[in-house]
């Protein structure tokens, strides 16, 4: 009842536009959420809880053009019931307010349909061309991410150590998509050294795609996941999308993680891949992980660098060691690589330690996959504390796995048993619980039915010598 | 599930001190237990009461929205019918809403409530409630009495006196002379029964003197003055329990220079300063080392202290006992208890290993032990005294 | 620093004394406002005793239980001054609403003092007469339009509203009363009767008060000098403080 009368709020436009917003005008997926949210009969207002909507060209349009439809509706709909009796003309217009919600999403849908088939597409088109002539033009060395998570990740490392030799251009926060690609290929000013790309993968063929228009002289490949399968139909087509990068990068330069088991059923003999134990030739020793970051050494031959970051984890080591090979391979020297890894911090919501009130949180909620979920947990097992917390909602976009990944991640669970698992209230919880359980979690389980709440109200629940991570958000659209 | 009402504001100098108590460190941590129902009951400055959900959000005192709020709500009527029972009309045509009331929890700081006021009410209406209880209440909040209390367990105080302001205001002269004759400066000049630091003041000569108590009795007409403690460390000690008494940390509020915590570093000054200097923690109420900076004796005197001090008041559930050491004399002075710590020290409890919400759970939990075991005692006869009449 | 504390006319007030010369300044801070606006100028310690007064119903002093116009406002310093043992002051420095309390004060022989210091003063009422219509207008009008919005565009809305005329009101809601007494009282005519060295200053950019406020306290104050800082708003003296320090400091020297 609450979700059904939720619809009838004046600013019902502005929540729609919002989602399309957040599906990037995809009539299809606005449609599904349409449906998913009518049959959880969920408050239309708990989605713009997080964030609003963004005031673009765009969403200003949509916003007009779905008043427009309001008021000319209303008029139609009192100008065929000109003749009928008062009444009648009563039921008829009550009749229309009903089900003016539902028009106006069947009208959204119509609309973001032709918008995208007729402006959307055509114009990324256009920006393609222009942006292939640009990046062909220029003289800087490209590097391009590519990889089904950590990609914002390296490049930030990336960007950091070899600014403090080059002169860098990256694609800023995770614009990734071609239409952000072509609005950075515009900024830049032609004097850069180097161009590091992030290429996201929405569809099969956007990282060919990517490769074609920029044609990197260096591509890292950070790892493969089955994330996004509501888009690609099977991991093979995912992989296959990322190594296509080969068809424009010399072999030699097209680094893989070698951590990411599911890339490396992919790659042949010969590919270069990098992990905690070896990137590029050298050779890493001596890592050292404590709440204030990771230190490490490397070496090559009779080169040494000792690397140190505010970066948290295991699983940033090889990150890191790759930005300072790669650095070092387009002539940083030493002194800036070691000064470079020194400044990288961690990223918002990535693996992010907060102190508060004398317990420590990392925030790690915007991980969504699985080896980040391993990563953190033996994060947390490294670390010292009196007491472990462990915080997640499970992950969401997993598709047909979605049963082995959670179960994947109660296991995981109960390999570390944390003193305290908190679990939120949703589809995947009971999985998650069951898995747990069976492979022998002993500790306390908590379940809280409104992740944000439990987000925003640690402070009472945390005490003096608490050690709490927490991963992966549950976004609006999945509720 | 057990209804509970926070009850919160009051006619008192720390009144808002009060809301930003029962919002943050009680209504939100009992919600997240998610055992409980909480009712929200508010007392205006003026002494009205409200009881409405909407009272539980920070910004309506914020913006000053409560202002056309309280004109709009209804007040609260409260039943006492073998319990407490809150009863207001509701909006739809004249009916009432009434909600019987399980457990209370008053979080008002000071004058009318605090004092022991809002107990009394509660005893009546023979509800559990949270806290100490009437007598206790009354004589922490009194500076006087409670050092009456202190001297008769043989725990030191500094040397006081103590006047009304009738007295002071027909033979003010004389009053000094011989508060001059048995105190030696400096002295602290406070007024007895105000709970927070307001009107307090720090004197060294007889013209300063004059002025003090004429501020102190501004605000009460019963006005303490004390000798200074040399050699001076503050500490505070809150201990959660009934008979069973858990001490959390000792603490060492850090005053500004002059010695007096004034009310506006206690409770504004958040956040502003000194960032993490070496073992220096923000609480709720400004700055503090935790645990303190003491050797380990005089902290195991403090607490020793300031448990017998709680069992000797007779408090329940929750207070904060206030110390003063002459760090050279390695002395423990006691200075004062109160009975409702600001935002109930959550910041200490939590340094200490219980979390906000662990707190206020087991609060509740000893406001009804401590209740059904005064339901063991017989407090009515029948007799045959009627009849015979 | 703790604030000193006294009682006068039955309110718990707080002040600070600066400085230990013989000479006194005195300074009352503006609308909503407290002592700590004059921290700019605490320097002037070094020269003369400065008391710095959280005026009833602002900073750390209490509120007083009626209406006070500018008449109580100014009876009131006079009475703390008397009460602290300051009854004569070299000077009296007022920003804003203090201004006008310093003026109304002085003009009226309810304050004592040599030399008087005006930081864009208010106290002139006819330019403002429109606004002031436009805000009742709008405090009854606004309830009943608004009425259908939901609260908190309401009252963001009406926030807007009286931003818009130039309301100090929101600011300390429990002084409504206070507050439309003393926009309502003008002192043009008073300020007339003032024989005191007065310096006017104004920030030229200055929206609450505009320069052409200070032109008048200057037409109408026999004694007096304007000047009006480029590039500076309501706050001069916290926005220019280093001009605003050195031109008081050579008032408060010269013969």
């Amino acid at each position: 009842m609450k979700g059904f009368l939720s619809l009838y709020r004046f600013r019902l436009p502005s929540y729609f536009v919002y989602m399309l917003q957040q599906v990037e005008y995809n009539p299809t997926k606005f449609h599904k959420w349409f449906l998913r949210n009518l049959k959880s009969n969920k408050s239309i207002r708990t989605i713009k809880q997080r964030q609003d909507l963004v005031v673009t060209n765009r969403a200003r349009m949509l916003l007009f053009l779905s008043y427009v439809f309001i008021i000319l509706s209303a008029f139609f709909i009192l100008y065929i019931s000109r003749n009928n009796t008062l009444s009648l003309k009563f039921t008829i217009f009550a009749v229309y307010f009903i089900v003016l919600p539902y028009l106006l999403e069947i009208y959204l849908v119509i609309v973001a349909f032709f918008a995208h088939k007729f402006v959307v597409v055509p114009q990324k088109n256009k920006l393609i061309n222009k942006s292939t002539k640009v990046f062909a033009n220029h003289k800087g060395i490209k590097i391009a991410v590519i990889g089904s998570y950590g990609k914002t990740t390296v490049k930030e490392l990336l960007n950091t150590v070899i600014s403090q030799g080059k002169k860098v251009a990256a694609t800023p926060g995770n614009m990734n998509v071609q239409v952000s690609h072509a609005k950075y290929a515009r900024s830049l000013i032609g004097d850069e050294d180097v161009l590091i790309v992030e290429f996201g993968e929405g569809e099969p063929g956007d990282v060919e795609s990517m490769s074609a228009t920029l044609k990197p002289d260096f591509a890292v490949i950070t790892g493969l996941a089955p994330n996004h399968l509501d888009l690609y139909p099977s991991v093979d087509s995912i992989a296959s999308d990322f190594l296509s990068v080969y068809k424009y990068t010399q072999k030699e330069n097209v680094f893989l993680s070698g951590e990411s088991e599911l890339l490396l059923k992919y790659i042949d003999e010969g590919a270069d891949t990098y992990d905690s134990k070896e990137v590029m030739g050298w050779k890493i020793s001596d890592i050292k992980i404590t709440i204030d970051g990771t230190s490490f050494k490397m070496k090559k031959d009779n080169n040494s660098m000792s690397i140190s970051s505010s970066l948290l984890g295991e699983h940033q080591v090889a990150n890191i060691a790759l930005a300072a090979a790669l650095a070092d391979k387009i002539g940083l020297s030493k002194s800036e690589i070691e000064l470079g890894c020194s400044k990288t911090k961690p990223f918002e919501h990535r693996m992010q330690p907060r102190f508060i009130h004398g317990a420590w949180i990392i925030d790690d909620t915007y991980n969504g996959n699985l080896i980040g979920i391993k990563a953190g947990l033996k994060l947390l097992n490294n670390l010292d504390a009196k007491r472990k917390w462990y915080v997640t909602p499970g992950l969401v976009d997993q598709g047909e796995e979605t049963d082995s990944v959670h179960v994947e991640i109660g296991k995981e669970i109960a390999k570390y048993n944390p003193d305290i698992v908190v679990l939120m209230d949703n589809s995947v919880r009971q999985l998650i619980e069951k898995s747990m359980k069976e492979y022998g979690f002993t500790g306390e389980l908590r379940v809280e039915p409104n992740p944000l709440e439990f987000y925003k109200n640690l402070e009472h629940i945390v005490v003096a010598g608490d050690l709490l991570v927490m991963q992966n958000d549950w976004t609006d659209n999945y509720n | 599930m057990k209804t509970i009402a926070v009850i919160f504001g009051s006619r008192s100098a720390e009144h808002d001190v009060s809301i930003v108590t029962a919002l943050s460190a009680v209504i939100k941590p009992l919600e997240l237990t998610k055992k409980y129902n909480i009712e929200a009951v508010y007392i205006s400055k003026e002494g009205s009461w409200y009881w409405d959900d909407k009272l539980k959000d920070i910004s309506l005192y914020q913006s000053g929205n409560i202002e056309s709020f309280m004109k709009k709500a209804p007040k609260v009527h409260l039943l006492y019918d073998n319990g407490l029972t809150l009863v207001k009309s509701s909006q739809f045509a004249g009916r009432k809403a009434y909600k019987k009331i399980d457990v209370v929890f008053p979080a008002t700081h000071g004058t009318h409530g605090e004092d022991g006021e809002l107990m009394g009410l509660l005893e009546m209406a023979n509800v559990p409630y949270v806290g100490c209880d009437l007598p206790s209440s009354a004589i922490a909040m009194d500076k006087v009495t409670s050092k009456v209390i202190a001297q008769s367990e043989g725990i030191e105080t500094p040397k006081y006196e103590f006047l009304h302001s009738d007295t002071f205001a027909l033979k003010g002269n004389e009053i000094i002379a011989e508060l001059e004759k048995s105190l030696n400066y400096p002295l602290f000049v406070k007024p007895a029964r105000l709970g927070s630091s307001i009107g307090i003041s720090r004197v060294e000569t007889s013209r300063e003197l004059v002025n003090a108590i004429e501020v102190a009795t501004h605000y009460d007409s019963k006005v303490v003055i004390e000798s200074a403690v040399p050699n001076l460390i503050e500490v505070t000690v809150p201990i959660l329990g009934n008979e069973e008494m858990m001490p959390a940390l000792v603490e060492e509020p850090i005053s500004p220079e002059d010695g007096v915590f004034d009310f506006y570093t206690k409770y504004m000054n958040q956040g502003k300063g000194g960032k993490k200097m070496g073992g220096v923690k923000q609480g709720s109420q400004g700055y503090s080392k935790l645990p303190a900076d003491i050797p380990d004796d005089l902290y195991d005197k403090s607490i020793e202290v300031a448990k017998k001090m709680y069992k000797a008041v007779g408090c329940g559930g929750i207070a904060r006992i206030d110390l003063l050491i002459d760090s050279k004399a390695k002395k423990v002075y006691f200075n004062e208890i109160n009975p409702m710590p600001g935002s109930l020290y959550a910041h200490n409890w939590r340094a200490s290993g219980v979390s906000n919400v662990e707190l206020v759970d087991k609060l509740v939990d000893l406001a009804e032990k401590r209740w059904s075991q005064k339901q063991k005692y017989t407090t009515t006869f029948s007799t045959n005294f009627l009849k015979q009449f | 620093m703790t604030l000193k504390n006294c009682i006068v006319d039955g309110l718990s007030i707080k002040y600070e004394v600066l400085g230990d010369s013989k000479e006194t300044i005195l300074m009352l801070h503006g609308w909503a406002d407290s002592h700590k606006t004059f921290t700019p100028l605490v320097g002037l310690k070094d020269r003369y005793c400065l008391i710095l007064v959280d005026l009833p119903g602002f900073g750390s002093s209490e509120t007083p239980k009626e209406a006070w116009g500018l008449k109580e406002y100014s009876k009131f310093v006079a009475d703390f001054l008397t009460k602290i043992g300051r009854k004569d002051v070299y000077a009296v420095i007022g920003h804003s609403n203090g201004g006008a309390i310093a003026s109304y004060g002085l003009a009226n022989n309810i304050l004592f003092a040599k030399k008087l210091v005006l930081i864009s003063s208010s106290g002139v009422r006819d330019q403002e007469k429109n606004k002031k219509k436009l805000l009742k207008v709008l405090t009854k009008t606004g309830k009943l339009a608004t009425a259908w919005l939901p609260q908190e565009t309401k009252s963001k809305l009406r926030n807007k509203l009286y931003e818009n005329a130039g309301s100090d009101m929101l600011a300390a809601p429990n002084l409504q009363e206070s507050f439309k007494k003393i926009v309502s009282h003008d002192i043009q005519e008073e300020v007339k009767k003032i024989n005191q060295k007065t310096l006017i200053l104004y920030g030229q950019e200055d929206k609450a008060t505009p320069p052409s406020y200070g032109k008048v306290f200057e037409q109408n104050i026999t004694n007096s000098s304007l000047e009006v800082l480029p590039g500076a708003g309501h706050f001069v003296h916290q926005e220019l403080p280093n001009e605003v320090y050195s031109k008081i400091s050579e008032f408060m020297e010269s013969k």
